[in-house]
């Protein structure tokens, strides 16, 4: 059908300071081509968030992405947002760098982090986070 | 376990598996954006694709403006699409805004002459910071306009006029008599209903 043309995807990257999952989706978000997360790379669940595991994932993804003739990626970084941090975490950087390595074309970059226009009230109670 | 059984299935569906063309509306000329799979092409009705209005039209000065697009036909291996909506993007809205000026911002929901309902969100930014009353104003200024101008056309024509900043342009000189203002911008809209044909 379709095939001789170059197709592009989505790269859904989900960074937050525990984890990083990388989906891999059709243009629109509806089909799956691949995923990958951080405890499919590395055996510490403390370093499923790392820079190192993000890298690991970015290569994997790609690699199954291009077998599936998927030559680009649009890339929405997203962090967990809403009650919590807004800045998405350490695997999203990398995880970019990754993909652009391994050979992925890159179009544009979004921040898709849910941003309440009001919000709850931050964790850690009225004396904050006591350690 | 269940989800293992999930990802074996796929993998192995996905040579059933089979590539459409997505077009946008003849209204913004018929180009392709993008493809999108399937096995089923029943399935493909209903999914909402992104582009840039940059992309579009090969203009790479509006690629800050995302169009939404939903499937609303199939044919052979191509589907074509509906308007349903569009937003600025979010790093070109909080580039924008300033502190010490007022954020202005509109939310109007708004009936055109073929009978379709469009909430448009128009965000106005001011130079400095306005009285509550000047804000008043303003909003009052917008939603008027807003009102009577999609009152007076057809969904696809008042689309057309957004995208291209002639309804923010007139807004600017509606506004700017009440208040000095710095940028007035359509930062959203989304058809709520289509009606039946």
């Amino acid at each position: 059908m379709a095939a001789d043309k170059e197709k592009w995807g989505i790269a859904h990257i989900f960074a937050s300071f525990n984890n990083t999952i990388i989906t891999i989706t059709d243009l629109s978000g509806a089909e799956t081509v691949t995923k990958s997360s951080g405890g499919m790379v590395v055996k510490q669940d403390r370093n499923e968030s790392s820079p190192y595991a993000a890298m690991q994932m970015a290569m994997a993804v790609a690699q199954n992405a291009r077998d599936k003739g998927i030559v680009g990626v649009h890339v929405k970084v997203r962090a967990p947002g809403r009650g919590k941090q807004r800045s998405p975490g350490p695997g999203a950087q990398a995880a970019i760098r990754a993909l652009a390595r391994a050979g992925m074309r890159i179009g544009r970059i979004e921040d898709v982090t849910p941003v309440p226009h009001d919000g709850i009230r931050g964790k850690g109670g009225r004396r904050g986070r006591r350690v | 376990m269940a989800k293992r059984k999930q990802v074996g299935r796929r993998v192995e569906g996905w040579k059933a598996k089979k590539w459409y063309r997505v077009y946008v509306p003849e209204a913004f000329g018929r180009t392709e954006i993008g493809d999108t799979i399937t096995n089923d092409p029943a399935n493909l009705v209903g999914r909402v694709m992104t582009a840039t209005l940059g992309e579009i039209l090969q203009d790479y000065s509006k690629s800050h403006i995302k169009m939404r697009f939903k499937v609303a036909n199939v044919a052979g291996d191509a589907a074509y699409t509906e308007f349903v909506g569009h937003e600025v993007t979010r790093d070109y809205l909080r580039s924008l805004v300033k502190r010490r000026a007022s954020r202005i911002d509109a939310v109007l929901p708004v009936m055109t002459k073929d009978g379709k309902r469009v909430r448009v969100t128009v965000t106005c930014l001011t130079i400095s910071r306005a009285n509550m009353s000047q804000v008043h104003a303003i909003r009052q200024a917008i939603a008027q306009y807003v009102t009577t101008r999609a009152a007076a056309s057809d969904m696809e024509s008042f689309v057309k006029d957004i995208m291209t900043g002639d309804v923010a342009r007139d807004l600017f000189k509606i506004t700017k008599t009440i208040y000095p203002i710095r940028r007035i911008e359509i930062t959203k809209t989304r058809v709520e209903r289509i009606a039946a044909v």
